[in-house]
């Protein structure tokens, strides 16, 4: 890892417990991501859809939780498909965006 | 306590100049300790501004009616540039430069008022120089800054409050706004502009929430100067959907800020330019742990205390914050270093340092 001290903290045991931090950090993270991924494929899976807008709508998630981004700018990328999901005829723009 | 150098002894005033004095500044602050201090050492000392400000409760008097006197030595403050360079090389009085580092043009942009400001204040570091008989900086970040300049023998006294002070500032009985029985507070204290990098703070608190297991809240305090970077922050909690949790609470006085360092669980600082920081110390006189981004004077400032970081990483600043909010033995082990650095801001160090710097100038 990278070092992220120079002062009086800086004892291999201190960097140790941060490590296991910051893992536990991209663990829930991952968590996170999964969870969204599974409930909102759920959701897409018991809407209205046709079945070729269904696929692209999972595409859609998938491509935006592969990305590297910091997770709760997650939520706004995907509320286009939320928005469908609690309202599949909402409008058309919509759907295109998806 | 004035000495018995024939020469020196001649000196029985020592004012000072400031622009203006603003409440709840440091410069501010350190102008009226310096007072307190010169009147301590038995000189006559008045504070001549160029704008009077009502708002601050200590004797001001306009800078044309300072005797031009070589008998009464001028104390200059220096943070930003001044239209009064000509007035300054005029004046017969022994002169010595204090100087508060101005914040470099990089963190301003070309229309920013304060760029052009930024560049004037450094020029005229260069056109003092030969007038000044003295140079003092609050920190070694400053003291730097003026012996590239080309000042000679500068003395780092951290005048800009004592321990004794910031100890013994008043609390204002108020309930934090996280007060449940398991809370965590982060806090930053500081002006709300760019390089202070207060966005950062917001992304790292957010990653932070992953991590703990209590109600939390991110407290701001601090003048919101910069309208559209203010936005910007408004902008960024509402996207990160944390609008709820980040307090910004502007300005507030002494006793108000004392209740909320009483009360909180860190203090972050990720900061790209901090001439000297005082906040920091407050926090570490409150007994809060800080974890700050290891730039300009903060390593200094802490005197290596504090959990230092040379990157700023959301994924690290959120891993010390959360550990430190886990780990009581090492939040204690923190909070006591950091208290055992505290001791050269006490009065009678800062008043023999004052004395000497003094001395060397006359």
């Amino acid at each position: 890892m990278e070092k992220s001290f120079t002062n009086t903290f800086q004892t291999p045991h201190f960097e140790k417990k941060l490590e296991a931090e910051i893992v536990l950090l991209r663990q829930r993270k991952k968590k996170q991501k999964k969870n969204w991924e599974s409930t909102l494929s759920k959701s897409i899976a018991n809407a209205e859809f046709e079945e070729p807008f269904k696929k692209r709508c999972i595409r859609y998630i998938r491509k935006w939780l592969a990305l590297p981004l910091r997770l709760p700018l997650i939520g706004p990328c995907l509320k286009p498909i939320k928005a469908l999901v609690y309202d599949p005829w909402k409008n058309s723009r919509l759907r295109q965006k998806v | 306590m004035v000495s018995s150098n024939p020469q020196f002894s001649k000196l029985k005033s020592i004012h000072q100049f400031v622009s203006t004095l603003s409440p709840y500044d440091a410069v501010t602050n350190s102008v009226i300790l310096c007072q307190k201090l010169l009147q301590k050492l038995g000189y006559e000392s008045f504070i001549y501004v160029q704008h009077l400000n009502g708002a601050v409760p200590v004797e001001q008097k306009r800078y044309n009616s300072i005797n031009h006197s070589s008998d009464e030595m001028l104390l200059v403050h220096h943070c930003m540039g001044t239209d009064l360079e000509k007035w300054f090389i005029s004046l017969k009085n022994p002169k010595i430069l204090f100087y508060h580092n101005i914040t470099p043009i990089s963190f301003f942009k070309l229309t920013d008022p304060n760029y052009q400001n930024s560049i004037l204040g450094r020029q005229q570091l260069k056109t003092f120089l030969p007038h000044m008989c003295g140079a003092i900086a609050d920190s070694e970040y400053n003291a730097a800054e003026l012996i590239e300049v080309g000042y000679k023998n500068v003395e780092t006294i951290p005048l800009l409050f004592t321990l004794e002070d910031l100890q013994n500032q008043p609390i204002e009985d108020i309930v934090s706004p996280n007060k449940t029985e398991n809370g965590y507070l982060l806090l930053h204290i500081g002006r709300l502009v760019r390089n202070k990098c207060i966005h950062e703070i917001i992304d790292a608190y957010s990653q932070l929430l992953y991590l703990l297991e209590q109600p939390s809240n991110l407290v701001l305090i601090g003048k919101p100067t910069d309208t559209k970077y203010l936005k910007e922050l408004f902008q960024q909690c509402k996207k990160l959907g944390i609008s709820n949790q980040v307090r910004f609470l502007g300005t507030l006085s002494d006793s108000i800020k004392k209740a909320f360092l009483k009360h909180a669980s860190a203090y972050l600082c990720l900061s790209e330019h901090e001439g000297f920081c005082v906040p920091l110390i407050e926090a570490a006189v409150n007994g809060v742990p800080i974890v700050a981004y290891d730039s300009s004077n903060i390593k200094n400032t802490l005197n290596n205390s504090g959990i230092i970081l040379q990157n700023k990483n959301t994924d690290t600043v959120a891993a010390c914050l959360s550990l430190l909010n886990k780990d009581e033995q090492l939040k204690q082990n923190v909070v006591k270093e950091q208290y055992r650095t505290l001791e050269k801001y006490k009065e009678v160090n800062l008043l023999t340092q004052l004395e000497h710097a003094i001395k060397k100038a006359s």
